[in-house]
């Protein structure tokens, strides 16, 4: 028989009369405020010490930015220097980049249309993976074999030509490359859709099996249990493969330039052919160019992808073995 | 033969080892215990320098194996490990688990190594899983891979670093008992264990370690029965039930 | 059948076992594909009946797909194991070099600690010592920090632009080849019978899969190195090993068939990749079916032709990768966050083995 002797049990009584566990994911650092994600509102501890809600504000994110703002003068002093000697011509890397940003918009419009279109399928045909009935199984899994075999430019194509020619042929329409392109952007999240669905599938596996018998015994419904016992557990672990699903989305969505998405891959090719004509170190602007802009898509991404992976951070619960 | 003298030793910030003072005599059985993060798994790896003190020295029958120009391979051929996760290489059956010291290492003729390793193999019991893989021994059978890999070596001394802490209650028996014969032949060996009963049985001498620092070292009777000190009294309380 | 590592006996022993067993052991496999097949045969010859497909012209122009496919399959494997020979040192860089640009604490910097390596080793040993862990860490640093910006960069931007950059500068760059680089590039792509196009095209669409796939694999094969279990190397230097010779023996045979399953998937990417290069006018598979769906007017049968064929090479790479895998599969090895990194057998007798459980 393992005796808690004295010490033990007081400690435990100080920890918890504390507090201090309330503010889990929330904690304060030395100097520089709780760190982690912010999350509004007074912790218990800023609360019972009396913190004025000014002060709990994060302050000390600004120091960030003037760092961010430092780093760029310095980068651009650099740039400007580099250009001076001959290796990195500024003045054209400044001449394309606004074509190159309205490129950037593009993909983030079509970005933003595709992920979420991609996600709504993908957690279903993942859901259906692991339903009860084989029927559903079935179906899932001619998906995402189907899908996922297919290179994502074959279906690209040729959905967007089979769309234009149905509505030029059917409908009439006039101009059609926006139906083209719209059928393009839903193949391609139809394509993501097939690997997000077994990640989905893999977070929903990996959640215990005791968790649906606990459930049960509870008395909780089937509709009950899955909302919310099973999936806000699979959901938080499949987070960061779906992040990384994402990230390759943005990547695809190059291939729509191929049937005349102004994106920003369109843009890059074009300047490419041009300034080989003219210059290879052009091009070695253009790349760098690019380069930047689709790691700032994709960090913004993976950032905010990681914020909803800290907000809904529940300790103990590990990524799911795919 | 195995002295240890003012080993100290830093992760970081934390003072992991402070002053750890030590002596094991030829053929004894020493025990260490103690609780969790007190030390003693590095204290062991500092002695076959897998891990190298910040300072003192370890002494293996009077030579100063910290010294610079000591290579940690000469020190480790005569000295044998066996981990608590077992450690075994996966992609090798038991045979070659055992062969692959004695050939890279000791540069013995393969021949040569193999008769070797099938008498080591036999001699803790598992004449008849030469060929098995790793994964499919059980537990016990495994950590006595383990104990023939190192026996293998021919090492003056032996190591275990919580030799069956890993393992389900039902296969803690067998590898106990290829460790006391072992004992019984004659070798040196200091062991990490929570296993009372058999330092009760098979230690000659037993030490208590915690935070650090060797607290209490006396025979098994003494620590186990009339500890002296407040923290050993402590936790012997709380082992032994 | 698993395990047993991959021999040519063991080959031919698995086909006749396949073969040999049957309709008996493999009958849920047979229903199943031909439910599948039927069901789209169906499909099709209804819609051919109905007037939506047209289906000679299926019958007619099948066969003319098969070139093409071989020459996707031909640059992927081509830039595959071009791709693997470079991608080895990347990966080595990356996993083993990456403490040049952490300092950790309590772990002086090679200049600082040249006053105490002096007095051990004595002046001119210290010289020795500490200048060559500086060589080591400047030849090193720069490897590293190339190896990860060539990775970042590659898995960071997509194949598109990647493909016209390697496009545009191979087309300006190949006349200035030498002679023999030419000739032996042209012979190649004879060698292996493809369509007569310039070989400039086939170049660049090599060129622009094999920078590609070095970037992932060496990803791949960094992960694979570092998978090693750290015990294992720990018992092995226990043992009196040193690093080369533990690499040698220990990682280097459990890191190849850690990666084989990603690898597979790597070159199966590459596969989709190698439809893009239809835009640089490559003649593979996706361009023929350019070629049959808008030139020759017939947009959904040459869909379902492609599909056919790319659905086609898909099982079959997948059925021999999983087959690989499976030969050389060591139990209860595996990348974590993979399927076989998720056994347990570790203290447990392994279900499978039934003359394990015996005992």
């Amino acid at each position: 028989m393992v005796r808690l002797e004295g010490p033990e049990v007081a400690d435990l009584t100080l920890f918890y009369s504390s507090g201090f566990h309330e503010s889990a994911g929330r904690r304060s650092g030395p100097v520089l405020g709780r760190g982690g994600t912010f999350i509004p509102g007074r912790t218990a501890r800023e609360r019972s010490k009396g913190v004025s809600r000014l002060r709990c504000l994060p302050w000390e994110r600004l120091a960030w930015l003037g760092v961010a703002g430092l780093t760029t003068y310095t980068a651009f002093d650099v740039l400007i220097f580099v250009g001076e000697l001959g290796y990195y011509n500024v003045a054209y890397g400044w001449s394309i980049l606004g074509v190159l940003a309205f490129g950037a918009q593009i993909t983030l419009a079509l970005t933003a249309t595709v992920i979420p279109i991609g996600f709504a399928v993908g957690f279903l045909v993942g859901w259906a993976r692991t339903a009860k009935s084989w029927f559903l199984r079935a179906i899932g899994g001619t998906y995402v074999e189907f899908f996922r075999g297919m290179p994502p430019l074959v279906l690209i194509f040729f959905s967007s030509i089979i769309v234009s020619l149905v509505a030029r042929s059917y409908f009439y329409v006039e101009d059609a490359a926006p139906y083209g392109i719209g059928a393009g952007a839903l193949s391609l999240a139809l394509h993501s859709a097939a690997y997000q669905a077994e990640i989905v599938r893999a977070g929903i596996l990996s959640v215990p099996a005791g968790q649906r018998e606990a459930a049960d015994a509870v008395g909780l419904t089937a509709w009950k249990t899955l909302s919310r016992v099973i999936m806000p557990q699979a959901f938080r672990v499949s987070l960061p493969a779906l992040a990384n699903e994402f990230a390759s989305e943005i990547k695809d969505t190059s291939l729509l330039s191929i049937i005349g998405a102004l994106e920003l891959s369109f843009w890059a090719s074009l300047f490419i052919r041009d300034a080989l004509a003219l210059d290879l170190n052009l091009v070695f602007v253009i790349w760098t160019e690019v380069a930047l802009l689709y790691f700032a898509i994709t960090f913004a991404l993976t950032r905010f992808l990681r914020t909803v992976e800290n907000v809904s951070k529940v300790p103990g619960l590990e990524a799911a073995q795919l | 033969m195995i002295r240890v003298r003012g080993v100290h030793k830093y992760f970081g910030d934390l003072h992991v080892l402070r002053g750890i003072d030590l002596d094991v005599e030829k053929q004894d059985v020493l025990c260490v215990i103690g609780p969790s993060g007190s030390g003693k798994s590095t204290l062991l790896r500092c002695i076959n320098l897998l891990v190298r003190p910040d300072a003192g020295d370890v002494f293996l029958e009077d030579v100063r194996v910290t010294a610079p120009e000591i290579k940690p391979e000469w020190v480790r051929q005569r000295i044998g490990m066996v981990f608590q996760s077992f450690n075994l290489f996966t992609h090798l059956t038991a045979l070659k688990n055992v062969t692959i010291g004695l050939t890279h290492v000791k540069k013995m003729g393969k021949q040569e190594a193999i008769l070797k390793a099938r008498r080591e193999l036999e001699r803790v019991g598992l004449g008849n899983k030469l060929d098995a893989y790793p994964a499919e021994l059980s537990g016990g059978q495994q950590q006595r891979v383990a104990i023939a890999r190192a026996l293998a070596m021919d090492p003056k001394v032996m190591l275990f670093d919580e030799p069956t802490s890993a393992l389900d209650p039902e296969f803690i028996r067998e590898v106990l008992d290829v460790m006391a014969k072992l004992a019984n032949e004659g070798m040196t060996m200091i062991v990490v264990t929570h296993e009372m009963g058999f330092a009760k049985e098979v230690a000659d001498a037993i030490v208590f370690m915690d935070h650090g620092q060797v607290l209490e070292r006396g025979t098994p009777q003494e620590i186990l029965e009339r500890p002296g000190h407040e923290r050993t009294k402590s936790f012997v309380g709380k082992i032994l039930r | 059948m698993g395990g047993g590592g991959l021999t040519l006996t063991g080959i031919a022993r698995d086909a006749v076992a396949f073969l040999r067993g049957g309709l008996r052991a493999h009958w849920r496999s047979v229903v199943g594909l031909v439910g599948l097949l039927g069901f789209g045969a169906l499909i099709t010859f209804l819609l051919g009946q109905v007037g939506v497909l047209d289906l000679p012209f299926i019958a007619r122009r099948w066969d003319s797909l098969w070139i093409f496919a071989w020459v996707g399959v031909g640059l992927t494997l081509t830039s595959f194991f071009l791709g693997f020979a470079f991608a080895t040192p990347i990966g080595l860089v990356r996993a083993y070099a990456s403490g040049v640009f952490t300092r950790r604490k309590g772990r002086p910097a090679a200049v600082v600690s040249f006053a105490r390596a002096r007095e051990l080793y004595g002046t001119p040993k210290a010289v020795r010592v500490v200048g060559a862990r500086v060589l080591r860490k400047a030849l090193v640093a720069p490897a590293y920090a190339f190896a990860t910006g060539y990775v970042e960069g590659i898995r960071g931007t997509p194949f598109y632009v990647q493909m016209w950059l390697v496009f545009f500068f191979a087309i300006l760059a190949y006349p200035a080849l030498p002679g023999w680089v030419q000739g032996g590039v042209a012979g190649y792509f004879n060698f292996l019978r493809y369509p007569r196009i310039p070989e400039e095209f086939y170049f660049a669409g090599l060129l622009a899969l094999t920078l590609n796939t070095i970037g992932y694999q060496g990803e791949v094969l960094r992960a694979g190195f570092q998978s090693v279990d750290q015990g294992q190397i720990d018992a092995a230097k226990a043992l009196g090993m040193r690093g080369l010779r533990i690499f040698r023996r220990i990682t280097l045979p459990q890191a190849l068939r850690l990666v084989i399953l990603p690898l597979t998937n790597e070159w199966i990417s590459l596969l989709k990749a190698s439809s893009i290069l239809s835009a640089i006018a490559v003649t593979e598979l996706m361009f023929q079916s350019k070629q049959l769906g808008v030139n020759e007017g017939h947009p959904f049968e040459a869909f379902l032709m492609v599909a056919g064929m790319y659905l086609l090479i898909n099982v079959t790479v997948g059925k021999t990768a999983a087959y690989l895998e499976r030969k050389t599969r060591i139990p209860g090895l595996g990348i974590p966050g993979t399927a076989s990194g998720t056994r347990r057998v570790r203290g447990r007798v392994p279900s499978r083995g039934r003359e394990a459980a015996k005992n």
